[in-house]
């Protein structure tokens, strides 16, 4: 039987409306033929017209009847909303077959996906020729990309701003053709930096140099350990199949923070996470097309412990990760926040010194985790900022949106807060512990 | 910040390499013998990776620098008003906060004495809800107070565009019997002379709630300096300490109003006339040689039985003195001046001298004018006349002739009459339940404005009025469902179980009665104590 609760319900929730809607009809008259067991939830929901929601627990992944294609509906939500309060209401546990065959078509996914994991080759001969025109490709890619490079520091920025929309186009599109997407969003934010003029100049330049270093690494590939070889691929957008990373030993992870966006179609999320009881971190990107009703994994609470099998997609730089939980969907358990407290740094100039000397072994991460004891707020130059016992103060960066959750709940006191920082120079507070309580800081855009 | 790359490092980026003749002088010489130019296709390919290599180089080894001593925040200010503890605060964020409105909300919270949760003032202060900032401020924590004073973007949005008169506001609510001090004083007259009409109407209610003493101590601590607007607002507070003003204690103050030069404002010349001669009435002084009486028996003789009725057709200086002003008094309705005039004579003789000049009892009177053939015209004034001379005998009879009156106009002139005493002075708020509960008059507090006033005067029913209400209405504002005292587990309103075939009516009766519980929770949840008082965060 469901073991889902109404919290883990709600976080499942695309955005506040839904949320409320869902709230609206979270009754038994608004539904009929209500089944659930280990592996799903459904029902019929009785709206204008009758519609099917579906809820498979494992993913979570869902699906209804009903026209709207933002994931889980209102039907859904309700659905799951009213059996995680009452499980008096399910009627049986015998699944219909519509949702058989979902279920049924999901999983040949799933196997269809491990396959592709674990590296299973077909046909290797062919394989090697695909990738060495591939890589072919990107080589051509990689030195129109050097060329352009080049030619805007010619001109100078000044007037690499006033050049027509199509010129970056035409470099995007060759490095799509050269299937280095990679490259080709790296190029479009430069684009859009060198766009904004006087006031971004050293960014600009900084993005450069990252560009400039990530073609040289590239030319420079085969001098590369296979490990730092394959992050390469990563990063200029060719996915490998690569021989499978083995999972963390460690299998308690503390969900830190949890951001979330929506943009052009897309729903991102990212979550931090901290080893229990350790100093690694780990972060987690997911995305989901709203367009067919892709939706975003539920269950990571910020200050919550989850439990399962983390993979690091790098061995070299051992940051961005996979998550399989195994109590994402069971009742959270609230992580004791003393040992966070414990691993923190206790100054900035130490969490950025070994954050420095990350950054220097691997210098293409565009956000770096810090996590520091004892910082309060101050003011520098009219603006917030954070200083630590040594009186060392830092910027906020000018990306942090909840200035005034920060405010409201450290107050004039000291707190720890997790952040990440982009150059070592600006701080993004993430989440942070707040008179014993952890909160979340991270952005919260998902179109509500 | 310092530059991560030498300033003409970017100087050459941005005007472009054609104008530098030597690149080995931007860079250091370290950097310049590694990239030597004879490896390059290019000047801007060279170029290029010195700019990398210097920008990581620098990137990578640039740390925070401690300094000196940052400039501090201020500390946090003392906690004045109690705040939710979290577990409320959780409950609160759930609420439907549009639905309940922003004055109801802030009502509920001040007579609480309450800080309103910093996610909800926050929320406002951000302009969720246009115009509230000042009124989100007022009922804020300690930590909202210190976020005011470091951030000057919402200092700047209040009206006054100063946060000082939150802690006086405050230390008002909580210890109304408590002598302000001079400077708290001092910062509320300005405030009351320079904020915007919300927030003026709060801070007068507030200082209604002091001693009759020390309310008069205020007004003529700021009268000079008060603009006619705020004047006016302050007469009002007088009317509604009219006892004490006639009794011994209060004849210093009576003589000073009375020795006050002749006021230009006319709303206020009318508010001072309505206040002197409801002092006359109290200490006797409207005898047949008083101006008002001479006037008033020019307008009403006794005919046959009825009421005859003569408008004053000009303004007389005799009819000015007394306050009678060619002004619209009641904002609805088309009455003529000359009807106007004789209105606002027969609001300043209250039922003592209507019933002194037709001959007979109050009950009677008020009767004879409202069959009078100014019937219509009058009602208005009549109304306003019981609230004024408190007459809470006669408004039932009034009620009713205005709820018979065929003038479409005086729909809702009990609702709106109401709403301007009740706001003018909390004694009259609490006068006018009374009469609610006495004579079951439940349809005047239904209305959004009147029950918001009355909520805002800090009335709440009795539990037994609270059923006795709920048995005439089937909806009903939410102002007003938060004016009711039960529990929120009362069965009087406990739903109808949910069914497939439910008529409309039971849907909607069972809609009214979640409304109900929600309302009374809410109540509850402001009234229940905290469990901590100070450290609302803790």
């Amino acid at each position: 039987m469901s073991k889902l609760t109404k919290e883990q319900a709600e976080s499942f929730a695309p955005d506040s409306g839904t949320l409320s809607r869902g709230r609206k009809i979270a009754k038994p008259s608004a539904y009929r033929d209500i089944g659930a067991d280990d592996r799903a939830i459904w029902g019929t929901a009785l709206g204008s017209s009758t519609y099917l929601s579906m809820v498979d627990l494992h993913g979570p992944a869902f699906k209804c009847s009903c026209p709207v294609k933002k994931l889980p509906c209102k039907h859904i939500m309700g659905l799951m909303l009213l059996v995680a309060d009452d499980e008096s209401v399910i009627e049986s546990e015998q699944q219909p077959e519509e949702l058989q065959q979902w279920l049924g078509k999901r999983d040949t996914a799933a196997v269809t996906k491990q396959n592709r994991k674990t590296g299973e080759v077909k046909d290797p001969e062919a394989q090697a020729k695909r990738a060495a025109k591939r890589e072919a490709n990107i080589d051509a890619g990689v030195e129109a990309l050097s060329l352009f490079l080049e030619d805007v520091l010619t001109v100078g920025l000044a007037d690499a701003g006033k050049r027509a929309r199509d010129v970056w186009d035409n470099v995007q599109r060759r490095l799509v053709d050269a299937q280095a997407g990679g490259l080709a969003n790296r190029v479009e934010n430069l684009r859009e930096l060198v766009a904004q003029g006087a006031g971004k100049t050293e960014e600009t330049l900084a993005a450069m140099a990252q560009l400039n270093l990530l073609c040289r690494s590239w030319a420079n590939r085969h001098t590369l350990p296979a490990e730092q070889q394959a992050h390469l691929c990563q990063l200029v957008g060719w996915k490998q199949n690569l021989a499978p990373i083995q999972p963390d030993a460690c299998e308690e992870w503390i969900v830190l923070s949890n951001g979330r966006r929506y943009e052009y179609d897309l729903y991102s999320q990212s979550v931090w996470m901290l080893e229990s009881g350790g100093t690694r971190f780990a972060r987690l990107l997911h995305f989901a097309k709203a367009s067919i009703g892709a939706s975003l994994p539920g269950g990571y609470a910020p200050g919550c412990c989850l439990q399962g099998t983390l993979t690091f997609h790098s061995a070299w730089n051992p940051i961005r990760a996979d998550f399989e939980g195994r109590n994402l969907l069971a009742t959270p358990i609230t992580a004791d926040p003393e040992p966070i407290k414990a691993v923190a740094n206790t100054s900035l100039v130490t969490a950025l010194t070994n954050l420095q000397q990350q950054r220097a072994a691997f210098p293409f991460s565009d956000a770096w985790p810090l996590l520091v004891a004892n910082l309060r707020l101050v003011s520098h130059a009219g603006q917030l900022a954070l200083a630590d016992d040594d009186n060392t103060v830092m910027l906020l960066d000018e990306e942090f949106r909840a200035q005034h959750k920060l405010m409201q709940l450290a107050g004039p006191r000291t707190f720890t807060l997790f952040m990440t920082t982009y150059d070592g120079q600006r701080l993004l507070p993430q989440a942070g512990l707040f008179e014993g309580i952890w909160h979340n800081l991270a952005l919260d855009e998902t179109g509500d | 910040m310092a530059h991560l790359l030498s300033e003409e490092m970017i100087r050459a980026a941005v005007a472009g390499l054609g104008q530098t003749a030597d690149l080995d002088s931007l860079v250091p010489e370290h950097l310049a013998q590694l990239c030597h130019a004879d490896n390059f296709r290019s000047g801007a390919e060279r170029f290029l990776q010195l700019m990398t290599l210097q920008q990581l180089e620098q990137s990578i080894a640039r740390l925070p620098a401690p300094g000196d001593a940052p400039a501090e925040l201020p500390a946090e200010p003392e906690p004045l008003l109690t705040p939710l503890d979290q577990n409320r605060q959780a409950e609160f964020a759930r609420l439907p906060r549009q639905q309940i409105g922003l004055q109801p909300l802030l009502a509920c919270f001040l007579a609480a004495r309450r800080a309103l949760p910093d996610d909800i003032a926050i929320d406002m202060l951000r302009g969720a809800e246009r115009g509230s900032h000042d009124l989100s401020a007022l009922p804020g924590s300690a930590r909202l107070r210190w976020m005011l004073s470091i951030t000057p973007e919402w200092s700047k949005q209040l009206s006054t565009q100063s946060d000082a008169w939150i802690a006086p506001a405050q230390r008002l609510l909580c210890s109304p019997n408590d002598e302000l001090t001079s400077d708290d004083e001092q910062v509320l007259i300005q405030t009351l002379c320079e904020c915007r009409p919300a927030l003026r109407a709060w801070l007068v209610r507030l200082l209604g709630r002091q001693s009759p003493a020390q309310i008069s101590r205020f007004v003529r601590g700021c009268w000079d300096t008060a603009k006619a607007e705020l004047r006016a607002l302050l007469v009002q507070q007088l009317i509604g300490i009219s006892e004490w003003l006639a009794s011994p204690q209060g004849q210093d103050m009576q003589q000073w109003l009375r020795e006050l030069p002749t006021e230009r404002a006319t709303s206020v010349r009318q508010q001072l006339a309505l206040l002197l001669t409801g002092l006359d009435a109290r200490t006797g002084r409207l005898d047949e040689e008083s101006p008002l009486y001479l006037a008033l028996s020019e307008c009403i003789t006794l005919k046959a039985g009825k009421a005859e009725l003569q408008a004053p057709e000009q303004l007389t200086p005799e009819l000015t003195a007394l306050g009678v002003a060619d002004t619209r008094a009641h904002a609805n309705s088309d009455i003529s001046k000359p009807a106007s005039r004789l209105g606002q004579l027969v609001r300043l003789g209250g039922p003592t001298l209507w019933s002194r000049l037709l001959d007979c009892n109050a009950d009677k009177a008020c009767e004879l004018l409202l069959n009078s053939r100014y019937q219509d015209e009058l009602l208005p004034f009549i109304l306003d006349s019981l609230f004024l001379h408190r007459e809470g005998s006669l408004f039932k009879q009034v009620y009713q002739a205005t709820y018979e009156s065929d003038r479409p106009v005086y729909t809702g002139i009990i609702e709106q009459v109401a709403v301007q005493h009740v706001n003018a002075h909390s004694d009259t708020a609490r006068w006018f339940a009374d009469i609610m509960e006495r004579d079951g008059l439940w349809q005047a507090a239904t209305e959004e404005a009147s029950a918001g006033a009355l909520l805002a005067a800090g009335v709440r029913l009795t539990p037994a009025t609270s059923r006795a209400w709920l048995q005439h209405f089937d909806s009903a504002s939410f102002a007003s469902l938060l004016l009711l005292d039960l529990a929120s587990n009362d069965p009087a309103f406990a739903p109808h179980p949910e069914s497939d075939d439910e008529t409309y009516e039971q849907r909607s009766h069972r809609n009214f009665c979640q409304r109900i519980r929600t309302a009374m929770a809410f109540r509850e949840a402001l009234t229940q104590p905290a469990s901590t008082m100070q450290g609302e965060h803790a």
